[in-house]
């Protein structure tokens, strides 16, 4: 999934945030939900050793395992 | 509805989902339910909580013994069987009466197997259950227990959750709703499995019912790891794993207070325990580090599938505060259709299989001081018949159900100890005296565990709910 949100979602890791959310619920994020995001990716992304595609790899963990991801509404 | 225009039906369709449902009815159920859980959402729902009054015990080891073990070979003695073995039973006894397999007239069926008096109590106990002898002291036998229930499945729902028909919590689910667990870092309701298969009743026996799924059996495997996944993956630190369980239960927190469904404070809860449950289950089940006394105590052996490890880890999960625990061992179903289900070669078998475990069990948490606060309680979900079955003219001994006698043990928690309690009339096919319905059982235990079984309820549909519905009565002399 982080593939695509590279190869599909974008230029911008916001882009490619917002794509996450339409892969996994179907709806764009709301401005809290995108800044939590991005504040997490920014934080990851700054460890030793990271990489786009691993730091993007996290975030699309977290957005596939979101309630909302799971339960059919 | 086929004949509405696609959009009309969709929305009809989307109106009529749980979530949907929650969202739409603003300050109706939805809006009260978000209030109570925006109050708790701070607390853990497992956070321990006072008993209604002061309790005897803290905690219960269920010893489920699916199948239905045999009463007149086990704890409840009938020398008239005997003496009348191979006879016809008395017609007024089963006049009118429904087997599940049983056709006909069947004959009395005596215990092929000695009983003799032990312990102080002298309490009368099969030689199939050497060790349990050891321990009569520390038991109370309940001759006189009934239920309404003849077939496994129901009888097993109804045992465990006050009703046989599938939806209500079980007991577990109610104590630790009630009560919540003092142990923060495990399940607060444990189930593991041994023996032939799983219960007939399924996962239902250990499930929440209409009570928030945060307070159903967490189920063990029982081969192997217990637990799996508990390593992080390669290359995700701890550091990293606790920063994205962060930011998901902020996505989950916002989506909870949009939405309002308890279910998905049940995902923020089971996620915490989750990572909780990284570091205590590798420690937990670690019985490797159990000193030998032990492991002979319980006849076990690190790594196997066995009722033994599982009792040695119920007193492993009681010690670490977890509130209930429920061991299943199936396989007493011994009709007697062939070797493999009779009296005479599998119940002694299965008797071997966890009698060793269940008394050393009882020994093991006197010794560690968790007797006085335990409830253990061992029984299956019916008993079964003083005749023989004979399906199809089968050779083999074996007994058909009965739910209107048969006899449980418990240990423990407040019971009085070296108690015979109740009696069956001459051939154990009624009761005599004293007897106890699966309501009265539930009600003596939650009241062990400081609840009023009255008063420990949940509105659903319209009315409260509790263990005991409408019956139950706290069995006082045996406690």
């Amino acid at each position: 999934m982080a593939k695509r949100m590279t190869a599909e979602g974008g230029a911008s890791t916001e882009d490619r945030i917002r794509y996450g959310f339409l892969l996994t619920v179907s709806r764009q994020p709301s401005e809290t939900e995108l800044e939590n995001v991005l504040n997490f990716y920014k934080e990851q992304a700054a460890k030793p050793n990271a990489s786009d595609l691993k730091t993007l790899t996290l975030v699309a963990n977290v957005l596939m395992n979101t309630d909302e991801a799971i339960t059919k509404e | 509805m086929r004949y509405l225009p696609e959009r009309m039906s969709s929305e009809l369709l989307r109106a009529a989902t749980r979530r949907h449902f929650f969202k739409q009815s603003g300050f109706g159920i939805g809006a009260a339910a978000l209030t109570r859980l925006m109050d708790a959402s701070e607390v853990n729902p497992m956070t321990a909580r006072p008993p209604m009054f002061p309790a005897k015990a803290k905690s219960v080891i269920y010893l489920f013994m699916a199948g239905a073990p045999s009463q007149v070979d086990l704890l409840d003695p009938k020398p008239l069987l005997q003496k009348y073995d191979g006879q016809n039973v008395p017609e007024e006894l089963t006049k009118g009466e429904r087997f599940a397999f049983i056709k006909g007239t069947p004959r009395l069926l005596g215990s092929p197997f000695e009983f003799k008096r032990c312990g102080s109590s002298g309490a009368e106990i099969s030689e199939l259950l050497p060790h349990l002898k050891n321990v009569a002291d520390d038991v109370s036998i309940i001759r006189s227990m009934h239920t309404t229930q003849f077939n496994h499945a129901p009888a097993q729902i109804f045992m465990n959750t006050g009703f046989q028909i599938i939806g209500r919590p079980s007991m577990g689910s109610w104590m630790t709703y009630g009560l919540g667990s003092e142990c923060k870092d495990l399940p607060g309701f444990v189930v593991l499995i041994s023996g032939e298969n799983q219960p007939d009743g399924g996962k239902a026996c250990w499930g929440a019912g209409f009570l928030p799924s945060v307070y159903q059996g967490v189920e063990f495997r029982s081969q192997g790891d217990p637990v799996l996944f508990l390593t992080n993956p390669e290359g995700v630190s701890e550091k990293t794993r606790r920063e994205s369980l962060d930011l998901l239960k902020t996505l989950n927190e916002q989506h909870l207070a949009s939405n309002g469904d308890p279910e998905i404070q049940t995902r923020i809860a089971s996620y915490e325990m989750a990572y909780r449950m990284q570091s205590s289950v590798p420690e937990l089940v670690d019985i490797a580090k159990e000193p030998k006394s032990v492991h002979e105590l319980y006849g076990t052996e690190p790594g196997k599938k066995s009722f033994a490890n599982n009792c040695l880890l119920a007193r492993r999960l009681v010690e670490r505060g977890v509130r209930f625990v429920q061991l299943y061992h199936r396989g007493w179903d011994n009709h007697g259709t062939s070797s493999h289900d009779d009296i005479v070669n599998r119940l002694p078998s299965l008797c071997q299989e966890t009698d060793q475990a269940a008394a050393a069990l009882i020994q093991d948490l006197k010794q560690h001081g968790l007797l006085d606060s335990t409830v253990v309680v061992w029984g299956g979900e019916f008993g079964r018949t003083p005749m023989n079955e004979a399906r199809n003219k089968s050779k083999f001994l074996g007994r058909d159900h009965h739910p209107r006698a048969f006899s449980m043990w418990v240990a423990g928690g407040g019971f009085k100890p070296g108690m015979t309690f109740g009696k069956t009339d001459d051939l154990g096919y009624n009761i005599a005296e004293d007897p106890v319905d699966v309501h009265d059982l539930h009600a003596t235990i939650l009241h062990q565990m400081g609840i009023d079984h009255t008063k420990l309820t949940y509105k659903f549909q319209g009315r409260d709910f509790r263990l005991t519905d409408v019956a139950g009565n706290v069995i006082t002399k045996l406690i």
